[in-house]
């Protein structure tokens, strides 16, 4: 398969300087990936563990969206992880090979590595296997690295090579350039005024503010509403608060592929806070960005100087201070949550966001299944390549399903990749709904 | 050659099993967690981890909240087996006479010992055929099977219906097997009780025991270590009300 076009794209060779990765030729990268695979069982624990333990019970299967959708043995959680196991078992488990080829040993080719690219390519990432699976093995974790050892041998997908690209560039994943983020936002504040007849303020870079918000870069200009939201709740809770210019980006790309784009992330948003001297950092709309923060900030980035919350918790604080109210009739469509997978299994956002519906929409109806779960949209783990659209429709197949059931005329999917999927998919499977962020349901029934 | 089957090879089998179920699980222990891997919502206390456990391993959660058929088989299979081996203890250490100590005369006590240890046999062996049926019954099942998975269900097939064979044809007495297992434990061994379903029985229980620490059956210790990463609670910089 090396010969034909994989699907996602690969990145080419110029996007993966800037990562400072480099390609390997064909025929040395079974060797390479050894070597990292070896590397990777020593500082892993999860890695080892599941390629260990698991029984091939097979629990897993039918919850996976991405097997439900595709049908594609291979997709199936336990045959994704077992095409690493193969490997695994041929040159690092520990007995006698006659004992390891009866587990389905199999030594390391070109092949191995063209399924590696295309199934690590297929899962979303978003753990609902680790719920149904009485081991508890997270195939996340192996996605995670094998996506990791691909971009070592110069095989990142070119869609995520180009996005961390732009986020070392230009702080954000757009690859906006400043004078444009800051003219956007200028535009926005003068859209602000003619909505509200308020001047309701976007401060950038305003030393000593209270909070240091940090949208999704796709907030600023394809979702506005929802960002724009923001403003006025701030706006009306009376909080200082800023952006920064150096970095307008929660989505951290960096986990789904590569842990030092990740860790530099992390870094810059944190010396962001520091410099503005702000009191404490709040994560906007975006579901992986949300767990890299709440989960691995301290880890890789030593212990933090102020904590780092999401918009969620902070706008629950004003409303059950009484600092903002919302009025329901403005939302009086039929309503129903979207769990991304990040902020109920992967980030402890459960109960919250659902308080904050109740209080903003009139008629709020729960998906089956719901919160830890609920399915994938089938975009996680930034699989939202144009190239991969079939794909990315078959996975989100058992989703549009839960969603049709409902019957909902909104769609609320608080999370930027879900923003970014759940429009074509929804129409493709014509499922009639409308997406929107949580933002944007508070904005409408903002009292100002 | 009942020197070597009946004495030596039993201690050899014991070494390399438990020497090699704890060097597999210091290998897991041996390697840092870089990252918290807490799949929400958790336990807020080491309290509600140990609950977490004993739900996992007693209840099989996991299994209930997906396919409840696999559940149902999976629960039959290992608690009968938990039954079975507790059962293997107390009617071999005590010679049936366990249940006296609950108020049970000496002959009621041996009988109700040979009617637990048959009906917990059979319920095993039941579990066992249905998850055999399970696995060489569906093409995904095949699929993700290797030759491994068979060999083991195999294995334990041919220990449970040995077992179940000596129960129902052949009995084999508690008293010759404990004086056996006596001699072996105070290193003053004695020759096999007369009896092949038993030292077919012995003899792949041992197969088992040395296949143990390579196989997939090392998840019952793992499950521990894996379900830790994924439950263990998370401490959190700020709680907000």
């Amino acid at each position: 398969m090396s010969d034909q076009v994989r699907i996602p794209y690969v990145a080419r060779e110029k996007d993966l300087k800037d990562l400072h990765l480099s390609q390997v030729a064909p025929e040395d990268q079974p060797k390479t990936a050894l070597e990292i695979l070896g590397e990777m069982l020593k500082y892993k624990r999860s890695l080892k563990l599941y390629l260990d333990v698991c029984t091939h019970c097979g629990a897993c299967a039918e919850q996976c969206h991405s097997y439900l959708g595709t049908k594609d043995p291979y997709n199936m959680p336990v045959a994704r992880v077992d095409l690493v196991r193969r490997v695994y078992k041929q040159v690092f488990a520990p007995g006698p090979s006659i004992l390891k080829s009866w587990d389905g040993a199999k030594a390391i080719d070109q092949e191995t590595i063209d399924l590696w690219y295309k199934y690590f390519h297929q899962c979303n990432q978003c753990r609902r296997c680790a719920v149904f699976c009485p081991k508890g093995i997270d195939t996340a974790e192996v996605t995670i690295a094998m996506r990791e050892l691909l971009a070592h041998i110069g095989l990142p997908s070119r869609f995520h090579a180009g996005i961390a690209k732009n986020m070392a560039k230009t702080g954000n994943n757009m690859g906006n350039p400043l004078p444009a983020v800051l003219d956007g936002l200028e535009f926005l504040e003068e859209e602000l005024k003619e909505e509200t007849g308020l001047d309701i303020p976007i401060p950038v870079d305003k030393e000593g503010a209270e909070v240091l918000f940090n949208p999704s870069s796709s907030d600023l200009y394809v979702n506005t509403d929802g960002f724009m939201s923001v403003a006025k709740i701030f706006y009306k809770a009376g909080v200082s608060w800023t952006l920064s210019s150096k970095i307008t980006e929660t989505a951290n790309f960096g986990l789904f592929f590569h842990e030092p784009t990740m860790r530099e992330h992390s870094r810059l948003l944190v010396q962001a806070g520091k410099d503005l001297g702000v009191k404490r950092l709040v994560a906007g709309e975006c579901g992986h960005g949300w767990r890299t923060w709440r989960m691995f900030t301290e880890t890789i980035n030593g212990p933090l100087p102020f904590p780092v919350i999401h918009l969620f918790e902070e706008v629950l604080d004003y409303l059950r201070e009484g600092r903002i109210q919302f009025d329901k009739s403005k939302n009086p469509e039929k309503v129903t949550y979207h769990d991304p997978c990040n902020y109920a299994r992967g980030g402890d956002l459960i109960q919250q966001p659902r308080e904050i519906l109740s209080a903003c929409v009139q008629n709020f109806i729960e998906m089956t299944p719901t919160a830890q779960y609920s399915f994938c949209c089938g975009g996680g783990s930034g699989i939202l390549m144009d190239e991969a659209m079939e794909i990315r429709e078959a996975l989100a197949q058992p989703k549009a399903e839960c969603v049709r059931s409902t019957g909902a005329e909104i769609l609320c999917a608080p999370c930027a990749i879900c923003k970014a999927q759940l429009p074509d998919v929804m129409k493709h499977h014509k499922v009639d709904v409308t997406i929107k962020g949580l933002s944007d349901l508070m904005g409408r029934a903002l009292i100002l | 050659m009942n020197i070597l089957f009946a004495w030596v090879i039993p201690y050899i089998v014991i070494l390399l099993f438990l020497g090699g179920m704890i060097l597999r699980i210091l290998s897991w222990l041996k390697i840092p967690v870089p990252f918290k891997l807490t799949v929400f919502p958790c336990p807020q206390t080491g309290a509600g981890v140990a609950a977490d456990f004993v739900k996992e391993s007693v209840g099989f959660r996991s299994l209930w909240r997906g396919e409840k058929s696999l559940w149902f088989m999976s629960a039959l299979f290992h608690l009968s087996l938990a039954f079975i081996l507790i059962g293997h203890f107390f009617g071999i250490g005590f010679l049936g006479q366990q249940f006296t100590w609950l108020g049970a005369s000496s002959e009621t006590s041996l009988n109700l010992s040979v009617l637990f240890g048959t009906y917990a046999g059979a319920a095993l062996l039941l579990g066992l055929l249905l998850l055999t049926i399970r696995r060489i019954g569906s093409p995904t099942m095949k699929f993700i099977s290797s030759f491994a998975d068979y060999l083991v269900l195999v294995l334990l097939l041919g220990i449970v219906g040995s077992g179940m064979y000596m129960r129902l044809f052949h009995e084999v007495t508690y008293e010759a097997v404990q004086t056996y297992l006596i001699g072996l434990l105070t290193f003053h061994p004695v020759p096999f009780p007369d009896n092949m379903a038993f030292i077919f029985h012995f003899t792949l229980v041992q197969l088992l025991l040395l296949y143990f620490p390579y196989s997939k059956l090392m998840h019952s210790c793992g499950l521990f270590i894996s379900r830790w990463l994924i439950v263990r609670p998370h401490e959190r910089q700020v709680i907000l009300k």
